[in-house]
């Protein structure tokens, strides 16, 4: 379990100061992948570094598997943080040392003996899927395998937590879903809390449990990621969540939007958000059956959040006004979040 | 070419190569270390002590800063107080490695600087104390750079050790001088100089060889 109490960081920079976070309070669950998304700036990587005081906080506790690590010796520090993994965006291997000898170094700083040592790295190596690699150079490796050679060297030294910062971010989306999976699998075969910054929404989407959403130093909403994506609670939430759900729409149809109906023949356009439940019904049918209106699917998009459907539509309604009240408060009796987007002319 | 001047010429190539050897392992025990030191104790340093690092790097640009042949001069006295002597290729050893130590420290500071933050940080995050960041981080990511600096600076030594005939060192820049300088004898300068270049060249390769065998 990590808790971070009250946590302030303030950077001081030529007389001017940076207030990179602001009174964080955040409790992540042993055992669970948790993940921090917000812009760049947004004080992401200082928030993970503070979780194992690589930026030591200005203010407030940080506290990993019931240790206070602001209140640690130096020695002490360096002990507790052999039990909290972390990787990183561009992987850190060392350049001049083989597959093998970047897999043992958490191990020899440990001072743990040879025969160990090579049981554990050829075990890890496993994990990762990488057995056949010990002799290579990481300037022989791909992205992908660099960052699961260096999973594999995190997982040697048997954390207990896994601090991922923009861990994917230098992968193609392929291998990024690739890393992730196995992110995945080392939480629950390992039993290891997983904390993974991201500006990613799709990672989010795909690998956490929970999530929080930091705006300028300040968590701004946390929740678990069925509910995020579907009742984003801020702004910027929404912006977030939305952005992943639906695709662009088409030039020749946005070019034809504007905000209010300038003629009679404009139609509105809605974005209808299904969730769960009001996801399997069929809404759409019984609309049409009733209204007897002609309803033109411009784009739809449905997917599935750890096994939640989740959907996003965009509807085109040949209405007058009145009757688009009226549908309006249909779709939301029936659990649905619709947005007017405007008209089409 | 005379059987004497052969052997004349023998003995000066092995008091160059006595000369720059020695001077040069000095360097590296003394420089190696000194370099490490500098680099670590910048501010934001693993050993961050920013005003030790700022006294410490000025006296190594003073001394970078004295001219060789002067310095070779006024540090006689400290010469005598090691060797017991301040005439000979010996006495003429502390002077070479008391300018190439200098050097030498920031060649290694700035190989040390090309080892990636990241590196440093990652190392950091497995609880590494400052020594073992050190010697399994950063000595292993610099080491093809440090080599190269190595053979930079032994090189720059075959070159002071010219001046070693100043205090009576002897070795090939002072055969040179002596007879084609003194006697006006073109062939003995013209075949020290050969001997010189066929030495830096093989220092060089050699260097380059084992800079590029740890480079992965
Ligand atoms: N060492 C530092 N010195 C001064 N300011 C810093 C330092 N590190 C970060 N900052 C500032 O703190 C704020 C948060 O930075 P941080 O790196 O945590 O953002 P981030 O959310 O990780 O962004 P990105 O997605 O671009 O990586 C930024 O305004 C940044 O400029
Ligand atoms: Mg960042």
């Amino acid at each position: 379990m990590i808790e971070l109490i009250n946590v302030s960081k303030t950077y001081f920079s030529r007389k001017r100061a940076i207030q990179a976070l602001d009174q964080i309070n955040l409790t992540i669950q042993a055992n669970e992948i948790f993940g921090i998304i917000g812009q760049s700036g947004a004080g992401k990587s200082t928030l993970l570094r503070c979780m194992n005081l690589l930026d030591r906080p200005t203010n407030g506790q940080v506290i990993v598997n019931d240790q206070d690590l602001t209140q640690l010796s130096p020695l002490q520090l360096r002990q507790a943080r052999h039990r909290i993994g972390m990787i990183f965006q561009h992987f850190n291997l060392l350049h001049s040392q083989t597959v093998y000898q970047n897999v043992a170094l958490p191990l020899k700083l440990l001072g743990q003996d040879k025969t160990t040592i090579a049981r554990k790295v050829q075990a890890m190596l496993e994990v990762v899927g990488l057995a056949d690699y010990q002799h290579r150079y990481p300037a022989q490796l791909s992205g992908g395998q660099k960052q699961r050679i260096a999973i594999a060297r995190t997982l040697a030294g048997d954390p207990s937590v896994l601090l991922c910062d923009e861990a994917t971010s230098a992968l193609d989306p392929r291998t990024t879903l690739d890393i992730l999976e196995l992110l995945r699998r080392i939480n629950q075969q390992l039993q290891l809390t997983i904390v993974l910054i991201t500006h990613e929404m799709d990672v989010m989407k795909t690998i956490c449990d929970r999530v929080a959403i930091l705006d300028q130093g300040h968590i701004i909403e946390q929740a678990d990621v069925v509910t995020l994506f579907s009742q984003p609670q801020t702004e910027l939430g929404q912006l977030l969540t939305h952005a992943c759900l639906q695709h662009e729409l088409p030039v020749s149809l946005s070019q034809r939007i504007k905000p209010t109906p300038q003629s009679s023949t404009a139609y509105p356009l809605l974005q209808l958000y299904f969730v769960g439940e009001s996801a399997t019904k069929p809404i759409m049918a019984q609309l049409i059956q009733q209204t007897k209106l002609p309803i033109n699917i411009v784009q739809a998009n449905m997917e599935y959040i750890k096994q939640q459907p989740i959907g996003v539509m965009t509807i085109e309604v040949r209405a007058q006004p009145v009757e688009l009240e009226n549908i309006i408060r249909y779709f939301n009796e029936q659990g649905l979040t619709v947005e007017l987007i405007g008209y089409v002319h | 070419m005379s059987i004497n001047l052969l052997t004349e010429l023998g003995f000066a190539t092995w008091q160059t190569l006595y000369m720059v050897g020695v001077a040069s392992g000095i360097a590296v025990i003394i420089g190696l270390p000194l370099g490490i030191i500098l680099f670590t104790t910048r501010s934001g340093g693993i050993l961050a002590k920013p005003a030790f690092n700022k006294l410490l790097g000025s006296m190594v640009n003073a001394l970078r800063s004295i001219p060789f042949i002067i310095l070779l001069v006024a540090i006689i006295p400290f010469t005598r107080w090691v060797v017991g002597t301040s005439i000979g290729a010996t006495a003429a050893i502390i002077p070479l490695a008391v300018g190439a130590i200098p050097f030498l420290a920031r060649i290694i500071e700035n190989a040390l600087e090309e080892v990636s933050k990241g590196l440093i940080e990652a190392g950091q995050a497995m609880g590494a104390s400052a020594l073992q960041i050190i010697r399994y981080i950063l000595l292993p990511e610099a080491l093809s750079g440090i080599i190269n600096g190595i053979t930079v600076t032994v090189i720059t030594l075959v070159s002071y050790s010219a001046m070693a005939g100043v205090v009576g060192g002897g070795g090939l820049g002072d055969l040179a001088i002596r007879y084609g300088y003194q006697r006006f004898d073109a062939m003995v300068m013209l075949t020290t100089i050969v001997i010189l270049i066929v030495i830096v060249q093989l220092m060089q390769m050699f260097g380059d060889y084992l800079a590029k065998r740890v480079n992965h």
